[in-house]
């Protein structure tokens, strides 16, 4: 079998039906993860966005939680358009590199 | 500068009022929820009654026409800015042809749409709160209106998006399941009969949709006078309670006339009045007696936790964002 016949990526439709969005990802198979972790900037308390709940559609950019010092909240942000899998209990105490979050991450193809 | 693409229907702009000018009959207008309009001035690093843009709680969408910061406060109305969902009690920053769009608010009534250097409209009487009744201030007097074009004033604040914890976490109130405040008794609560004072204190007042900027009338027991009693017209202020005889409550608020002849039965101390601006039409209030140094002691915390965001802006680098005001 010739290398070209190997595709280089997926996609996977996750759910698909009446009054269903499609859910699906593109998997890069050159060893590029799809799931990320994003960390805690510094210590603080985490705080959940109700705007990006658990699988969620976000774009890059967006805001996806906060970390409150005092009365300030600073955004914790989607680094790339996805959907929000998990994320730390509302109200956790964490230090700088925690992980807050786990997003899938949403290939072009996909992104709607 | 700041263009209304489509207006709220009683959008306004409003500072922190128009204080002095009620022996001529002009009350002190000014924003509905002044905890809002201070805290979003805060985050802009503008003076603390600077003009802003007041929406009370439908769709509305505004163009900024230069790169502008500006802060959301009060109602929480599903913003969106080019798309990108914004949090209120928040502030960002927009680039020139960004879109603001504000939804239904889902919780509270008003939300402050605050730009940094502050809505630059003349100032008239000492205020650029727009006098609704009297047709002056704000923005050519009146209501805004799509196609309006709101002047901004000059700031050095840069980008940069951070926001604060919401004001009812900060300053709790339990209320059980209603809107608590705080209320001092006022000159003609011993007028009024044992019935009608058990029931300022014990009632779920329900706000009546006969409420506006003006005055809340509310609904529950009458409240009846021991006996009659012949009142003069006297001053009023926002947060005097009025009981017409026999009648249902009025709350006077931003908009208040400057004098009436109902009898009051309490007022609602200054430092409550944004959780009144903030109670939709058919929610519920209920009134917890207080002392005269309570309500000052309310006013010290109030600002004690805008005292609280300013060190902590510093603390955190958010000084700079703020423009040269910070």
């Amino acid at each position: 079998m010739s290398a070209a016949a190997v595709p280089d990526r997926i996609a996977i439709i996750l759910a698909d039906g009446p009054g269903v969005d499609a859910f699906g990802l593109d998997v890069d198979l050159d060893g590029s993860a799809a799931l990320l972790t994003i960390e805690s900037p510094g210590p603080g308390i985490f705080r959940t966005d109700a705007r990006a709940e658990i699988q969620s559609f976000v774009r890059e950019g967006w805001i996806i939680g906060f970390l409150q010092r005092g009365p300030l909240l600073t955004p914790v942000t989607a680094p790339c358009a996805g959907w929000v899998l998990a994320a730390a209990p509302e109200g956790a105490r964490v230090g700088h590199g925690a992980p807050l979050l786990r997003m899938l991450r949403a290939g072009e193809s996909i992104v709607p | 500068m700041i263009e209304i693409l489509s207006p709220s229907g009683h959008a306004s702009v409003q500072d922190g009022g128009r204080p002095g000018q009620r022996h001529l009959g002009i009350g002190g207008s000014g924003a509905m929820d002044g905890l809002a309009l201070a805290t979003a001035n805060l985050l802009l690093g503008n003076a603390p009654d600077a003009a802003a843009i007041e929406v009370p709680g439908v769709p509305m969408r505004l163009r900024f026409l230069r790169d502008c910061a500006f802060a959301l406060t009060g109602a929480d109305s599903d913003a969106t800015l080019a798309g990108r969902p914004i949090p209120t009690n928040w502030r960002d920053f927009a680039r020139a042809g960004e879109d603001l769009h504000l939804g239904h608010a889902r919780h509270g009534v008003y939300t402050t749409v605050a730009v940094a250097g502050g809505i630059a409209v003349p100032s008239v009487l000492g205020s650029r709160s727009t006098h609704l009744r009297g047709g002056f201030g704000g923005f050519e007097g009146r209501l805004l209106a799509a196609g309006d074009r709101l002047p901004v004033g000059d700031s050095g604040a840069g980008p940069g998006a951070f926001g604060v914890i919401a004001p009812a976490k900060a300053l709790p109130l339990e209320g059980d399941g209603a809107t608590l405040v705080r209320v001092l008794p006022a000159a003609e609560y011993d007028a009024f009969d044992d019935a009608a004072q058990q029931a300022l204190w014990t009632t779920a007042w329900k706000i009546s949709s006969q409420s506006n900027r003006a005055g809340y009338r509310l609904v529950g027991p009458g409240l009846d006078l021991a006996e009659p009693i012949e009142m003069r017209s006297h001053g009023l202020v926002p947060g005097v309670i009025q009981g017409p005889a026999g009648g249902q409550p009025i709350i006077q608020l931003a908009d208040a006339y400057t004098a009436g002849g109902y009898p009051k039965i309490g007022v609602v101390i200054e430092p409550d009045l944004w959780r009144i601006a903030q109670t939709p039409l058919g929610g519920t209030l209920r009134f917890r007696r207080c002392s005269f140094a309570e309500g000052l002691a309310a006013h010290d915390a109030l600002q004690a936790h805008l005292g609280r965001i300013r060190v902590w802006m510093a603390t955190c680098g958010f000084g700079g964002l703020a423009g040269a005001a910070a």
